[in-house]
């Protein structure tokens, strides 16, 4: 025998729904999901987009650094335990930091020139170039006729 | 005759996944002779599970091509190129719009894919969908063909392995409320819709609620920073984003919930509705796409987004018992159109059809 399904009154269960919604008092949120902010979430975008750019690169290159020593915070036991730890670790975690930070300069400085590269290229009058262009091949093809007309 | 079956990515347990090695084996069981060949196998996949494309054998003229369609790819060109007659096995293709502002490569999969899939109409010489919804998708692709729906094989005796003790330990018989949504965390799946109807319930009617969102959120980053920052905004505690779990822990995640609240604005079928629904958590689910047809009358759908109203109906569901009996019931009579066996046997009663037309 194929069992049925029983029936659930979803109309009415939204209709008790409805007035308990008005009952409950509830306050609407002013909050919204868009009004998150997602590059400010995240800093990293997958298109290009040069004020944001910009903005990244200028973060990078002043992030570049990473240091490996910071004070150290706390009451005087914590701060010798802390002190402590750090003289025990240091030859391993100094080289390491350092190799970072030289990978970061080259890093930062290879972005920074892309940067400077770009803003160059949009210095550029493409169309003016593009004009340049079709009057030297214009030029170009007057004098190949001449030669060959002399020829 | 050989039925080959190809597709860009086989991956280990995800759906089109699971469905194309559950097809094979019906396949092998009825005596045909059946390959699977993917452009990417998942390393974690038993060895001979399928073969790269490269090495794709001719293909002659009266074998078949079933070509599982997800996404974007280039094996959706080179498809037309194939000898043999094709069946294309329609798993749904996410509008690129949902992807616009959080990951240009996923919008350009997902854009290039629609754009394939219309244009695989042409070669299709029958097709398969896993839902109503996924049909009529094809049919405005302009597919003229035959189409039959055919649901996901689902592997359901892997949900009665252990689920993990430690998530039973920490989130079940704590006194608090567990709503449950899992699917990777992506724009379709509308998880922002999950917080607002959670926020609401645990603001005016049940401050001892957890919301558990499982799901990975790798390659989506964006998106699921700025719901945690949403999250955030909100002051709203108690909410866990999992990340990609091990199979057990989604296990145990089911097996502590008590709700299963899903705001999907797209999906071509749905797993995480039938694993739900086979570990007994009542589902309350947004009427959109194939939520309607995946459901078929059981568990409660909701007409629109108002978070209010799901809040509501979670606490109706937690609160009144023979309600919640009762949508169970209803899920467990639907799960069984779901069984294995049923859909194998229609998956091959399709293929002997097809066959039949030639001959």
């Amino acid at each position: 025998m194929v069992e049925q399904m029983e029936f659930v009154d979803v109309e009415g269960i939204m209709s008790e729904i409805r007035t308990q919604i008005k009952e409950r008092g509830y306050t609407k949120k002013d909050l919204k999901f868009a009004d998150m902010n997602t590059s400010a979430v995240l800093g990293a975008e997958d298109y290009y987009d040069y004020p944001n750019f910009r903005a990244t690169l200028e973060q990078v290159d002043g992030k570049r650094y990473v240091p490996w020593w910071n004070p150290i915070k706390g009451n005087k036991v914590v701060v010798f335990i802390k002190r402590f730890i750090r003289k025990c670790v240091t030859f391993l975690i100094a080289p390491i930091v350092d190799a970072q930070n030289e990978l970061n300069q080259y890093t930062a400085s290879a972005l920074v020139q892309i940067g400077a590269k770009f803003e160059q290229e949009q210095d550029y009058d493409y169309d003016e170039m593009q004009k340049k262009i079709e009057m030297l091949e214009q030029r170009i093809a007057e004098l190949e006729k001449s030669v060959e007309n002399n020829q | 005759m050989k039925i080959f079956q190809i597709l860009p990515v086989l991956a280990f347990g995800d759906a089109v996944g699971n469905d194309t090695r559950a097809l094979k084996d019906a396949l092998l069981d009825a005596g045909y002779q059946t390959e699977i060949y993917a452009a990417v196998i998942d390393e974690r996949l038993p060895e001979g599970t399928a073969q790269p494309f490269d090495m794709m054998e001719k293909v002659e003229e009266d074998d078949i091509i079933i070509y599982h369609l997800s996404t974007g790819h280039e094996l959706n060109q080179k498809l037309k190129s194939l000898g043999g007659r094709k069946i294309i096995l329609y798993h749904n293709i996410t509008p690129e719009k949902y992807f616009q502002k959080y990951n240009h490569g996923a919008y350009l999969n997902c854009r290039n894919g629609l754009r394939e899939a219309r244009e695989l109409a042409p070669v299709a010489e029958f097709a398969i969908a896993d839902s109503e919804y996924n049909k009529q998708d094809l049919i405005r692709y302009g597919y003229t063909c035959d189409i039959k729906v055919l649901p996901i094989l689902i592997p359901f005796e892997d949900y009665e392995k252990k689920p993990n003790q430690k998530v039973i330990n920490k989130y079940g018989d704590d006194g608090y409320v567990n709503i449950l949504f899992t699917g990777r965390v992506v724009p379709n799946k509308k998880q922002e819709d999950i917080i607002d109807a959670f926020y609401y319930y645990k603001k005016f009617i049940n401050p001892k609620s957890r919301l558990i969102l499982v799901g990975s959120y790798a390659g989506i980053d964006r998106y699921h920073e700025q719901l945690e920052a949403y999250v955030k905004a909100l002051d709203l505690e108690d909410v866990l984003f999992t990340g990609q779990i091990k199979f057990d822990e989604i296990l145990a995640y089911y097996k502590v919930a008590d709700v299963f609240l899903c705001m999907s604005e797209h999906e071509g079928f749905c797993v995480p509705l039938l694993e739900a629904m086979c570990f007994d958590v009542p589902v309350i689910a947004r009427d959109t796409s194939a939520i309607a047809g995946t459901l078929g009358g059981s568990g409660v759908l909701l007409p629109d987004n108002d978070p209010m109203v799901a809040a509501e109906m979670i606490n109706r569901i937690v609160t009144d018992e023979k309600l919640r009996e009762t949508i169970i019931r209803n899920q467990r009579i639907r799960l069984k159109d779901f069984d294995n066996r049923v859909v194998k046997e229609t998956f091959l009663k399709i293929i002997r059809e097809f066959i039949g037309k030639r001959d």
